[in-house]
């Protein structure tokens, strides 16, 4: 017999060509009970799919999913977008096609059905490659920042001031998050329409913008990653390029901002830029890297105070040394 | 939480231990009771003997006279919806007059045909001294496993050389 949902929370997916996989995902949802609403955008699949065999073949009940499609692709955060316009629950949760939520998410769900108002709730994830090591759960990298900021363990802790910005540095995922709808259609939070790096801006201004932050230990999703294969991380194309678009648009809302919040996140901020272009630069195609450069230096130059110049050098020397071996960066 | 307890969860393992039972090794495939049954590659050429005394599961006398890649202890499991549980696991208690390394996994039963093995993490090691094992698959942890299928078995796997085994008891538990 079908879960309940415990939230009211609509799951939105974007999708391309990936039909197999977004079955699963259904079927998940449906078995778990997760979402009130699931709606998919189908971003340019060729063949469109279609809902009632999506429907059937998930058991996902037909009332419950809503279809819409991009006839051309414009990528995830596109797709994204259009989704949110039609949420019609308190609450959304994004989610790839190839991720799956865990049993874990509904206990998450349950607890957040209870808790004080809040802007969105940030969880934890398995990454598919701590498998390798018989291990589960986020990357190092990605844990570590929890562990900073006090927050590796605890099923839903409010987030202080003081530990934002940390969690604010782990991977600028959508889909370890459950967002207060109302949230991001006031403040306008929207995802870039790029085929890439579609994300950032959605991460940041969600810290950025938030009141209430929660913070939740549960593993709720499984993020499958597959190094080599056809995702989008993997594309060397100029596409990459775009990336300046979403930080430059949070670099000027932090340089606007004359609350404590620009400043609170302008470190975290600019350490994520100077490692984000440094592994842009490691994965670009040979002839786009000048190009590259070019772009960087202004944008480095353009937004690094000297203070900010000396906090970088202080707090993520590897990036710095690196960034400093690649660009110009102010004197 | 509720647990589920093993009468439920294989219904031929509780009659089958509280039996008195014995009888030869099949050169590929032994019944034990409904849903219960040793399976050998028949490469093995398996033969020996099994008997369970009432009260006590399993003793075996393994005698296979050539060589193959595989010979299993197969439960068959009525599983609750995957998404209804977190754990699923095993308690036993095992001796062997040889160390012996036994491998238990939960065998899915795929759409269309077909199977996959999902292991649990930890072997069973079954010594002179008898020693109680158990272990349990956090489900979450094993994204692979689809929330419904056909079937279900728990396989155990046993060394496919000559061994003698005793599995006093074995136990299932879902919570």
């Amino acid at each position: 017999m079908p879960l309940d949902p415990p939230l009211d929370l609509t799951v939105a997916i974007p999708s391309h060509d990936d039909n197999g996989n977004l079955t699963r995902l259904l079927r998940h949802l449906a078995a778990l009970g997760i979402a009130q609403a699931v709606i998919v955008t189908d971003d340019g699949s060729l063949p469109a799919p279609d809902a009632e065999t999506l429907a059937r073949d998930s058991g996902l009940e037909p009332a419950r999913l809503t279809l819409l499609r991009q006839d051309r692709v414009r990528g995830a955060g596109a797709a994204r977008n259009r989704a949110l316009l039609h949420v019609k629950t308190r609450h959304l949760l994004f989610l790839d096609a190839d991720d799956l939520p865990a049993r874990e998410l509904r206990s998450l769900c349950q607890a957040l059905a209870q808790a004080d108002p809040f802007d969105f709730c940030i969880f934890q994830h398995h990454d598919s490659r701590m498998a390798q090591d018989r291990q589960r759960g986020q990357m190092p990298f990605d844990q570590d920042f929890w562990v900073q900021a006090g927050l590796a363990q605890g099923s839903l802790r409010p987030v202080p001031d003081s530990a934002a910005p940390l969690l604010a540095q782990t991977a600028n995922y959508p889909w370890n998050k459950i967002y207060r709808t109302e949230f991001l259609l006031e403040q306008g939070i929207r995802c870039s329409e790029t085929l890439v790096h579609n994300d950032i801006a959605l991460h940041w201004q969600s810290f950025l913008r938030a009141r209430s932050i929660l913070s939740s230990a549960c593993i709720g999703v499984t993020h499958f990653v597959q190094p080599g294969g056809s995702r989008l991380t993997n594309r060397l194309d100029a596409e990459r390029l775009r990336v300046f678009e979403p930080l430059e648009q949070i670099a000027l809302e932090i340089a606007a901002g004359t609350g404590p919040a620009g400043r609170r996140y302008a470190p975290a901020f600019f350490g994520f830029a100077l490692g984000l272009l440094n592994w842009v630069q490691g994965t670009l195609a040979k002839d786009l890297q000048e190009e590259l450069k070019i772009r960087a230096d202004a944008f480095l130059q353009r937004h690094l105070s000297r203070e900010m110049c000396r906090r970088l050098q202080q707090d993520r020397p590897a990036d710095w040394q690196r960034a400093a071996e690649l660009f110009s960066l102010p004197g | 939480m509720t647990a589920i307890m093993p009468a439920l969860l294989s219904p031929g393992l509780s009659a089958f231990t509280a039996s008195r039972q014995d009888g030869p090794l099949q050169a590929e495939r032994t019944n034990l009771a409904p849903g219960m049954f040793l399976d050998a590659d028949p490469a093995l050429q398996m033969a020996g003997r099994y008997s369970s005394a009432a009260g006590a599961f399993l003793d075996l006398h393994a005698a296979p006279s050539g060589r193959g890649g595989w010979f299993g202890l197969h439960l068959a499991l009525e599983l609750p919806p995957l998404q209804e549980i977190s754990y699923l696991g095993l308690a036993c208690r095992a001796a062997a007059p040889e160390q012996l390394m036994l491998r238990p996994c939960l065998r899915t039963g795929l759409e269309g045909g077909g199977f996959s093995d999902c292991f649990f993490d930890r072997h069973i090691l079954a010594a002179g001294r008898a020693h109680s094992h158990t272990d349990a698959l956090y489900l979450d942890s094993r994204p692979e496993l689809p929330l419904s299928a056909p079937w279900h078995e728990l396989v155990l796997f046993l060394p496919c050389q000559a061994f003698d085994l005793s599995l006093m008891h074995l136990h299932l538990f879902a919570l």
